[in-house]
C-alpha cells in the first residue's frame, strides 16, 4: 500500500514510460506489469500510480485513449507520445549516468 | 510567452473539467473491477475480493484530488470553489461580514484617498514634457542676474516668472481682480508647453518698447470668453492696459499656480537700473540641454556667481549668491507638502494596520467558531494545506470585497480631503483617482488579505481530524491567548502613535490660538482695493482717492475708525526691505539689515488697537514734503537700543539717501503670521504711507465697528463705486477671517491628523472588545468552574481586564518608544512645543488605558454574570 521510502518520484515516472513504450496499456495493466518485471520488489500504490498518470498526460508525454478492453468494459489506454519517448531517452540515459556512478562509489570504497 | 500557454491549457482544462471528472471517475472504478476480477481468478471469495481491491486503491477521493493536482487544474479549480465558498460564508455570517468590510472599506478607502493625494502631489511627474530636465534655481531671483544667466548659459535654457499677483480689468460693467503672471518670453518654451490656440511668447516680446501680449488660461478662457476661438485678437484690458489676446493654454496648465487667469510678459528693461538689480521675487528655473548633468549646469550656475556679483550698480554682499544650486522643480515645488503629505499617509497606514489586525482578529474567531467544520474537512481528507488555502482564499475575497468598497469611499474621501486641505497645498488640483491608484488598492487589498488571512491560515494547516478534536473544545488554548494578547498589544501600540501624532499637532495648533497677534481682530471689517492705473498714477493720487474712501466710510454709522495698510497683519506676504541703521554700521561687504515694512496710514494703530508703548503716533501730518518718520515695534527697539532711548535715532533705505526718524515704539504685532517673520527679518518698521517707497498696487482698507457689520459689508463694494468708479473691491472680510486665515494649514493637518486618530482610537476599541468578549466566550466554563470552586466575581472581572490591560499596556510602551523616534520628522510642523512635548506623551497613555478599560467593561460585565452551574452543564 504505502510507497518504499527510496522510491523516488522520477523513477516512477521512467519505469511508467519505459512500460507503455513496449505497447499501450490501461492503468490497472500497467500496475500489474510493473509488479511483476520488477518481482515483486516495486510495490507501487495504486493511489500514487494515477496521479502520476495524470502528470504525464498533462506534461505531454502519454496519451491516454478510450477503447474496449478484453472485458468489454470502456478502458483508458496510455500510449507513449513523440515528446514521451525523446524523455524517456532524456530519463533513461539520466538514471545510467546516476547508477552507474552510484556503482562506481560503491565498488571503489 | 510560457505562461500564456499556461494559462491557455488551464483554461481549457477548468471548461473541459466536467468531461476529465466523469472520465476519471470511470477509469479507477474499472482499475477496481479489474483488480477485483483478478482477485476472484486467483481464488479469493467475491465479497473479500472487493474489500481488498478497493483497499490497494487507498482514500479514492484522495486520489482523485491528487490526479486534480498533478493535471495542474486543481489549483484553479479549488481557487473557484474556494471563493464561492468564501462569498456564501460571507453572505450567511452578514454581521461578521458587515463589520469586517465595513473595517476593510474604512481601511483601504482611507489609504488609497490619501495614496491619491501623495501620488498627485509628490510622486507624478510635473506636467511638462520631460519634467526630469527641469530645475529650480535659487539665489539668483532678480530680473538681471536671471536675464545674465538666460544670455549666457551653454548648458542649461533659463526661464524665469513673477509671483502671481492681482491686476484690475476694467472695460467691463464692474472693475475685477484677476489674477495674473508675469512671465519671461521663454517661460512657456523652456516648460515644453504648447498652445491650446494660437501662439505663446514670441522672442524678445518681454524687451521694452514691444507690443502688450497676453495668454489665457484654459479656466479663464472657458469661464469669460465662453471658450470662443475668435478671441485670439481681442485685446483684455488689466491695470488701464490693453494687451492682445495671443494664445490660450490647454486645460491642465496652471503653472505656477491653480488660480492663475492669464500670463503677460515680464519686462526686463536694463536700461531701468533700480528695477532691473533692485527688484527681487523672480522664480528662476532652467531646462537642461540634452547630454547635461545637473552637477555641470550647476557648477555653471555657480561659476557665473562672482561674475554677475560684480555687474551690480552698488557693491553686493561677498555672500550674495554663494549658495545657488539647481534643485529639481518638482522638489522645490512641494517641498512644504512633503512632510505634510508623508505624515498623512503614515497615519492612514496606521489605520489600515489596526484594520487588519481587527479582521484577523475576526477571523480567527470565526475559525474558532467553525472547528468542527474543518475538522470535517480535514477527516474526509483534506490536506493542511488546502485547508490553509481555504482561509486565506476567504480572507482574501473579504480584502478584495472590503478594498472594492474602500475605493468607492476613497472618492468621497478625496474629495472632503481637498476641501479640508489648506489651498496653498502645491499641485492639489492635479490629484485624481486614476489606473495607477486602482491598482495600487487592488494591491493593498490583496496584500492586506493576505496579511490578515495569514493567522488563520496557519492555524488551519495545524487542524486536527474531527476525533482528535472531539475534546479539545472545552480545555483552553495558552496559544489562544498568546494570538490575544499579541493582537491587543499591536492594536495599543498602533493607536499610541496615532494619537500622539494627533495629541502634537492638536496642542501646537493650541498653542498658536493662543499667541497673541498684537491687536484686536474684533468687530473689524477689511477689503482690498486696486484703484484704477488713472486714479493712482502716483503715490500723491493714491492718498488722495484713499482720503475720499475714508471719508465715505467713516460717515457709515457705526464706523469708528477706518484705516489702511498695503498688507494686513498675519498675511505671509514678503515686505520687506534692506536698511543702514545708526548706531549700527555694518562693513560693506556683510548684508545690511532686513526690516519687515508696513505702509499705514495714521489711524491704523487705533483701528486694529495696537498699543503705542512710546512717543507719537503718525498724523496727516507726517506727509511729502515733512520730514521722514518710522515708528518701530518692541522687539525691534529692544533689538537695536537696549538700553538707550530709540526715539530719534535714525534708519534709511540702503537704496536711497534719507534718513527716516524713528518717532514712536508700537507693541509687537504677528505681521507675517503666527510663527512670525522668515529668519532673515531683523526688525519690523512702520512707515506712513504718504512717505512710502513705493507706490502700493493693493489696498487693504481696515474698519472698525461698534455693532453689527453684515450690513456694512453688504454696502462697501456700493459706497466705494460712489467715490472711485474704477477702483476693483474684493475680499471683503471679517478682520476674525484673517486670524482664522493664519492658522488654517496647521488646523486643517490637525483636524485631518486627529479624525483619523479617532477612526483609529474607535477601530481599536472595538478590536479590544472583539478580543475580550471572544476569551470571555471561550473560557466560560472556566470561569464557570472558579466562581463554583469560590472566586469572587471581582476576581473573575479582574482575570479578564487584566490580561488585556497588560497587553495594552505593553502596546502603549511600545507604541511610546516608536514614538519618540518618529517624532523628529514631524518637528517641522510643531509651533510652540517640542517633538517630545511631555503633555501629549502623557496624555495619549491615559486615553488610550481608558478607552481599553471601557472597551473590556461589556464583556466584563458578562463575565461575571455568568451561572457556574448553567455554564458546567452547557460547556
Amino acid at each position: 500500500m504505502s510507497k518504499p521510502a527510496a522510491f523516488v518520484q522520477g523513477t516512477l515516472y521512467l519505469l511508467i514510460l519505459k512500460i507503455l513504450d513496449l505497447e499501450p496499456r490501461t492503468g490497472w495493466a500497467l500496475s500489474q506489469r510493473l509488479r511483476q518485471m520488477s518481482n515483486e520488489a516495486l510495490q507501487v500504490s495504486h493511489g500514487s500510480l494515477y496521479p502520476a498518470l495524470h502528470k504525464l498526460e498533462h506534461e505531454g508525454w502519454i496519451r491516454g485513449e478510450w477503447k474496449e478492453s478484453d472485458t468489454g468494459r470502456p478502458a483508458k489506454f496510455y500510449s507513449l507520445t513523440r515528446s514521451g519517448r525523446r524523455q524517456l531517452r532524456l530519463e533513461a540515459a539520466k538514471w545510467t549516468r546516476l547508477s552507474s556512478a552510484i556503482n562506481g562509489i560503491l565498488e571503489s570504497v | 510567452m510560457r505562461w500564456i500557454q499556461e494559462i491557455c491549457l488551464k483554461v481549457r482544462a477548468a471548461l473541459r473539467r466536467p468531461q476529465v471528472e466523469r472520465e476519471m471517475e470511470v477509469e479507477l472504478a474499472g482499475h477496481i473491477e479489474s483488480e477485483t476480477e483478478d482477485l476472484i481468478a486467483r481464488g479469493v471469495p467475491l465479497a473479500e475480493a472487493r474489500r481488498r481491491a478497493r483497499a490497494t486503491m487507498g482514500r479514492i477521493d484522495a486520489i482523485k484530488e491528487e490526479c486534480r493536482d498533478s493535471r495542474g487544474t486543481a489549483g484553479w479549480e479549488q481557487l473557484k470553489q474556494d471563493i464561492v465558498f468564501g462569498v456564501r460564508l460571507l453572505v450567511k455570517n452578514r454581521t461578521f461580514a458587515c463589520i469586517a468590510l465595513a473595517t476593510m472599506a474604512l481601511g483601504i478607502g482611507s489609504t488609497t484617498a490619501v495614496f491619491s493625494l501623495i501620488d498627485g502631489v509628490l510622486i507624478r511627474p510635473l506636467p511638462f514634457a520631460e519634467p526630469d530636465r527641469l530645475f529650480h534655481a535659487n539665489s539668483v531671483g532678480m530680473l538681471g542676474p536671471f536675464d545674465t544667466l538666460r544670455a549666457n548659459s551653454r548648458l542649461a535654457g533659463y526661464a524665469g516668472h513673477l509671483s502671481v499677483r492681482a491686476f484690475t480689468m476694467t472695460g467691463r460693467e464692474f472693475p475685477e481682480r484677476l489674477k495674473g503672471c508675469e512671465v519671461s518670453a521663454n517661460f512657456f518654451r523652456v516648460l515644453g508647453a504648447n498652445p491650446l490656440l494660437g501662439r505663446t511668447f514670441a522672442e524678445g516680446e518681454d524687451r521694452p518698447g514691444r507690443l502688450l501680449v497676453a495668454v489665457l488660461s484654459h479656466e479663464f478662457w472657458r469661464q469669460r470668453y465662453a471658450a470662443r476661438v475668435d478671441v485670439v485678437g481681442q485685446q483684455l484690458t488689466v491695470d488701464e492696459r490693453s494687451y492682445e489676446i495671443v494664445g490660450v493654454m490647454p486645460a491642465g496648465f496652471r503653472h505656477p499656480a491653480s488660480a492663475v487667469n492669464f500670463w503677460v510678459p515680464m519686462r526686463l528693461d536694463p536700461g531701468a537700473v533700480g528695477d532691473y538689480w533692485g527688484l527681487g521675487g523672480v522664480a528662476v528655473f532652467a531646462r537642461l540641454r540634452p547630454g547635461v548633468t545637473p552637477e555641470a549646469a550647476s557648477s555653471e550656475l555657480r561659476a557665473w556667481i562672482p561674475r554677475i556679483r560684480a555687474m551690480f550698480p552698488w557693491r553686493m554682499p561677498d555672500a550674495w549668491g554663494t549658495d545657488a544650486r539647481l534643485t529639481r522643480l518638482r522638489d522645490h515645488l512641494v517641498a512644504g507638502a512633503k512632510v505634510r503629505s508623508l505624515l498623512l499617509l503614515g497615519v492612514v497606514g496606521l489605520v489600515l494596520l489596526i484594520a487588519i489586525v481587527n479582521v484577523a482578529n475576526l477571523m480567527i474567531a470565526q475559525a474558532a467558531a467553525r472547528q468542527r467544520e474543518l475538522a470535517l474537512r480535514a477527516s474526509l481528507g483534506a490536506t493542511p494545506g488546502r485547508l490553509a488555502r481555504q482561509m486565506l482564499t476567504e480572507a482574501v475575497v473579504l480584502a478584495v470585497t472590503g478594498g472594492l468598497l474602500g475605493v468607492v469611499l476613497a472618492f468621497g474621501q478625496l474629495s472632503l480631503l481637498k476641501q479640508v486641505l489648506p489651498p496653498d497645498m502645491p499641485r492639489l488640483a492635479e490629484v485624481a483617482v486614476d489606473k495607477r491608484i486602482l491598482a495600487f488598492s487592488a494591491a493593498i487589498s490583496l496584500g492586506s488579505g493576505l496579511l490578515f488571512g495569514l493567522l488563520p491560515a496557519w492555524r488551519a494547516r495545524r487542524q486536527r481530524s474531527l476525533a482528535a478534536s472531539e475534546d479539545s473544545r472545552a480545555t483552553l488554548s495558552a496559544r489562544g491567548l498568546r494570538i490575544d494578547a499579541a493582537l491587543v498589544m499591536t492594536e495599543a501600540a498602533f493607536a499610541t502613535v496615532l494619537l500622539l501624532s494627533a495629541g502634537l499637532l492638536l496642542r501646537s495648533l493650541w498653542t498658536m490660538l493662543r499667541v497673541e497677534p498684537g491687536f484686536r481682530a474684533e468687530a473689524v471689517v477689511t477689503a482690498e482695493l486696486n484703484p484704477s492705473r488713472a486714479g493712482a498714477a502716483s503715490l500723491e493720487k493714491t492718498i488722495a482717492l484713499y482720503e475720499q474712501v475714508r471719508l465715505k466710510l467713516a460717515a457709515y454709522p457705526g464706523v469708528t475708525n477706518v484705516a489702511a495698510t498695503n498688507v494686513l497683519p498675519l498675511i505671509p506676504e514678503i515686505s520687506a526691505f534692506t536698511a543702514a541703521i545708526e548706531d549700527h554700521p555694518r562693513p560693506p561687504q556683510e548684508p545690511q539689515f532686513a526690516l519687515w515694512s508696513t505702509l499705514v496710514t495714521p489711524e491704523y494703530l487705533d483701528t486694529l488697537d495696537i498699543r503705542l508703548l512710546q512717543g507719537r503716533r503718525f498724523t496727516a501730518a507726517d506727509g511729502k514734503g515733512a520730514e521722514r518718520v518710522v515708528l518701530i515695534s518692541r522687539a525691534t527697539a529692544l533689538r537695536f537700543w537696549p538700553d538707550r532711548n530709540p526715539i530719534g535715532k535714525r534708519l534709511r533705505l540702503v537704496s536711497s539717501s534719507e534718513w527716516r526718524t524713528i518717532v514712536g515704539v508700537v507693541g509687537d504685532v504677528k505681521n507675517f503670521g503666527i510663527t512670525g517673520p522668515p529668519g532673515f527679518v531683523e526688525g519690523e518698521v512702520y512707515l506712513p504711507m504718504a512717505q512710502a517707497y513705493f507706490r502700493p498696487q493693493t489696498i487693504s482698507l481696515i474698519a472698525r465697528l461698534d455693532g453689527d457689520s453684515g450690513s456694512f459689508e453688504k454696502r462697501l463694494p456700493e459706497m466705494i463705486k460712489e467715490v472711485c468708479a474704477n477702483c476693483a473691491v474684493s475680499r471683503i472680510r471679517k478682520m476674525e477671517a484673517v486670524v482664522a486665515g493664519a492658522v488654517q494649514g496647521p488646523r486643517s493637518l490637525a483636524w485631518l491628523v486627529g479624525g483619523f486618530a479617532l477612526l483609529a482610537l474607535g477601530l481599536a476599541a472595538a478590536g479590544m472588545y472583539g478580543v475580550v468578549s471572544h476569551g470571555v466566550v471561550r473560557r466560560t466554563r472556566e470561569l464557570g468552574v472558579r466562581l463554583a470552586l469560590g472566586a469572587s466575581r471581582g476576581r473573575v472581572a479582574w482575570l479578564i481586564v487584566g490580561s488585556s490591560l497588560r497587553s495594552v499596556l505593553v502596546g502603549t510602551v511600545v507604541g511610546l518608544f516608536a514614538s519618540l523616534l518618529l517624532a523628529r520628522w514631524i518637528k517641522t510642523l510643531l509651533y510652540g512645543i517640542t517633538e517630545h512635548d511631555p503633555v501629549s506623551f502623557s496624555m495619549a497613555p491615559v486615553v488610550l488605558v481608558a478607552v481599553a478599560i471601557f472597551a473590556s467593561l461589556f464583556p466584563v460585565y458578562h463575565a461575571i454574570r455568568i451561572d457556574p452551574a448553567k455554564s458546567l452543564r452547557d460547556g
